[in-house]
């Protein structure tokens, strides 16, 4: 019986020694916590039960990515190419495991749970933190096999999560809700297999130029500077859009559901955050391509600005502008309208009115500036006024 | 053909190229010669699109280097460019290397399974074809580096230096050969650097001499015997266009060295 029913789990289950890895943190966490308990008189059962639920729910979120990451196709270069030499239909059942939920996940969370030992709605957190990182990732995975309607419905769908995060019954609904629109994502695009990687929105050069044994290597300098492939990397258009418009809904959402006391840090700590993130921008774009001439030559020859390399700063810095009259303007507190003789300081509740409408409308704009505004990454590459430099590794021989 | 107009290069203070102007006809082997550090190399990442010169500019095949993004693929298709000091990939088989660099040109697998094979076996590197990179000789990846740019059948071929680096004399021998052979049977267009002009009698076409990032002569063999009114060997030649006093100063040297 007992047999039969680890043969029935195992179509799920991680290798035998993940599992084990699993039962010791589990059993460690479970000792340590009895051994505070014992000693630490400060410490209630009531924290410990707390500490509990977050751990068994981190463990949930680690099972949630293995169930995509070991199991759907695109996931795994190897298993994709295998099944791609197969008969293998959507009709069949795939022959590495289910990527969809089964029975099997439904007891690996009701046990978690169990261990949980606390019957009351926090429990349901453990079957939230899997759902929200499975769909997450399956999101992801979704959009790039070119279900991007249905990927970007659940990346909103799930982030109205952030308005009831208090409420994991809530959370729980919204998850489920969520996994119906990815149910149908996954099975349209597991029809349309084997996947043509021409319709990715970012495919790596070297996955759709070389196939077989040399698909995912490098050749080296000067051939991968050189390419004379086009390279796919960037935003569409309506990609761009929806990205931002999601991350200002997330922000929107966290902010309304945060407590007054935290709210002020999510509208304000993005405006720090948006400082580094424009300038990371500019890193594809260095990559292997460095300004045409040093610091010194522009100043002796008076080249301050090289339009067709200096071009790459305008999206970061219109960025960075928008993130500081945005995102500035919503986190200033003291939020007061001079007049010449009298001045209006705006009630608290109209402060926190501007801020959670201003916040999240800043988060898009700056997301939507760095995605949309040029130069596009291949466009600059093949037409730029730039110097040409290969990045040395442990992969490559110098002659 | 290779046009270069009005190019200058500065990688800081002081321009690298000044002002070259350059017309490199279809079917030509030009041959870029001039003492260490006179900007060769430069010149060839110039017409490669590795530098983007910040004056002047590249024409190949009536198509500007860098203008639009079509253009500049459509140069990267009939252009290879091999740098005096390659990067290949340690981990990969020299016959995995070209095959992937073959396809990286669009060669159809049947044909190039093929031209590397021969490649290989020109070479005599057949055993060695199937050894990860990392075990060749500096020579053996010369010649790797070599086949991978030959195994493209670009149509011009940029190469810097392609006979130094520890090639054996079969090496020079058998490049030499395909060298004449994609000249004068393929009508490819091959622009090379080298340091030493002993094998440019029988190979080149043409002769860029330079100097201080000019081009101080730009003609055949013959035609730069006339202009240094030299008839001696070309190394020669080139001595008496590039430093005009040596042969004034070895002669003072030897007329003034006292008698013992």
């Amino acid at each position: 019986m007992l047999t039969a029913f680890f043969r029935w789990m195992r179509l799920v289950l991680p290798r035998g020694d993940a599992i084990l890895l699993a039962i010791a943190l589990i059993a460690s966490f479970e000792l340590i916590g009895a051994l505070v308990l014992l000693l630490n008189s400060k410490v209630s059962p009531v924290d410990l039960q707390l500490a509990r639920t977050f751990f068994l729910a981190l463990t949930a979120f680690v099972y949630g990515i293995y169930r995509v990451n070991e199991f759907h196709p695109l996931a795994k270069p190897d298993y994709r190419r295998w099944l791609e030499t197969t008969p293998w239909t959507w009709r069949n059942p795939l022959p590495g495991g289910p990527v969809l939920l089964v029975p099997q996940d439904v007891v690996v969370l009701a046990l978690l749970m169990g261990l949980n030992r606390d019957f009351s709605f926090q429990t349901l957190y453990i079957p939230v933190a899997f759902l929200s990182f499975y769909l997450a990732n399956l999101m992801a995975i979704n959009w790039l096999l070119g279900e991007w309607q249905l990927a970007y419905s659940t990346g909103f769908g799930l982030g109205l999560g952030g308005l009831v995060f208090r409420r994991p019954d809530y959370l729980l609904l919204i998850d489920l809700a969520c996994y119906l629109l990815t149910r149908i994502a996954v099975q349209r695009s597991f029809r349309n297999f084997p996947w043509d990687d021409s319709h990715q929105p970012c495919a790596p050069i070297e996955a759709s130029k070389l196939k077989g044994d040399s698909a995912n290597h490098r050749l080296g300098w000067p051939y991968d500077s050189l390419t004379p492939a086009k390279l796919r990397i960037g935003f569409r258009l309506h990609d761009a859009i929806c990205f931002a418009v999601l991350l200002g809904w997330w922000h929107l959402t966290l902010l309304w559901g945060a407590d007054e006391r935290v709210r002020f840090l999510i509208i304000a700590l993005p405006l720090i955050a948006y400082v580094g993130i424009p300038l990371l921008r500019v890193f594809p774009y260095f990559y292997m391509h460095r300004s045409p001439i040093d610091v010194w030559g522009r100043i002796a020859n008076s080249w301050w600005v090289i339009p067709k390399f200096d071009c790459v700063w305008i999206a970061p810095l219109s960025a960075l502008m928008l993130n500081f009259l945005l995102l500035g303007w919503a986190s200033w507190y003291e939020w007061t309208v001079r007049f010449r003789y009298f001045e209006v300081t705006l009630p608290t509740d109209w402060r926190y009115a501007v801020s959670i409408s201003l916040a999240p409308v800043g988060t898009t704009a700056v997301s939507l500036a760095l995605f949309l505004i040029g130069p596009k990454l291949e466009h600059w590459r093949l037409t730029g006024q730039h110097r040409i430099v290969f990045q040395r590794s442990q992969e490559f021989t110098e002659l | 053909m290779i046009q270069l107009q009005q190019v200058t290069q500065h990688y800081g203070v002081r321009p690298v190229l000044r002002r070259i102007d350059l017309t490199i006809e279809t079917g030509e082997l030009v041959a870029i010669i001039g003492p260490n550090g006179m900007g060769k190399s430069t010149l060839l990442a110039v017409m490669a699109g590795i530098l983007s010169p910040q004056h002047g500019k590249v024409i190949i095949d009536g198509m500007e280097r860098k203008s639009t993004v079509e253009h500049e693929l459509a140069i990267r298709r009939r252009t290879v460019f091999l740098p005096d000091k390659p990067w290949l990939p340690k981990n990969r088989t020299g016959r995995e290397f070209l095959m992937g660099v073959g396809r990286l040109y669009d060669i159809p697998d049947d044909g190039l399974i093929d031209h590397v094979e021969r490649l290989l076996n020109v070479f005599e590197l057949e055993k060695e074809g199937d050894w990860p990179i990392r075990s060749y000789s500096a020579g053996q990846q010369k010649k790797i580096a070599l086949s991978s740019a030959l195994v493209t059948r670009a149509p011009i071929m940029l190469l810097d230096e392609p006979f130094s680096g520890g090639l054996d004399p079969s090496g020079i021998l058998a490049l030499k050969h395909i060298l004449k052979h994609q000249v004068q049977q393929e009508r490819a267009t091959i622009v090379m650097s080298t340091p030493v002009p002993e094998l440019l009698e029988e190979l080149a076409n043409r002769i860029v001499v330079m100097r201080q990032g000019e081009v101080i002569a730009y003609d055949t063999p013959t035609g730069l015997r006339s202009l240094s009114q030299c008839t001696g060997p070309l190394d020669e030649v080139i001595a008496r266009l590039v430093h005009p006093r040596t042969m004034e100063n070895l002669e003072h040297y030897f007329q003034e060295r006292p008698k013992c």
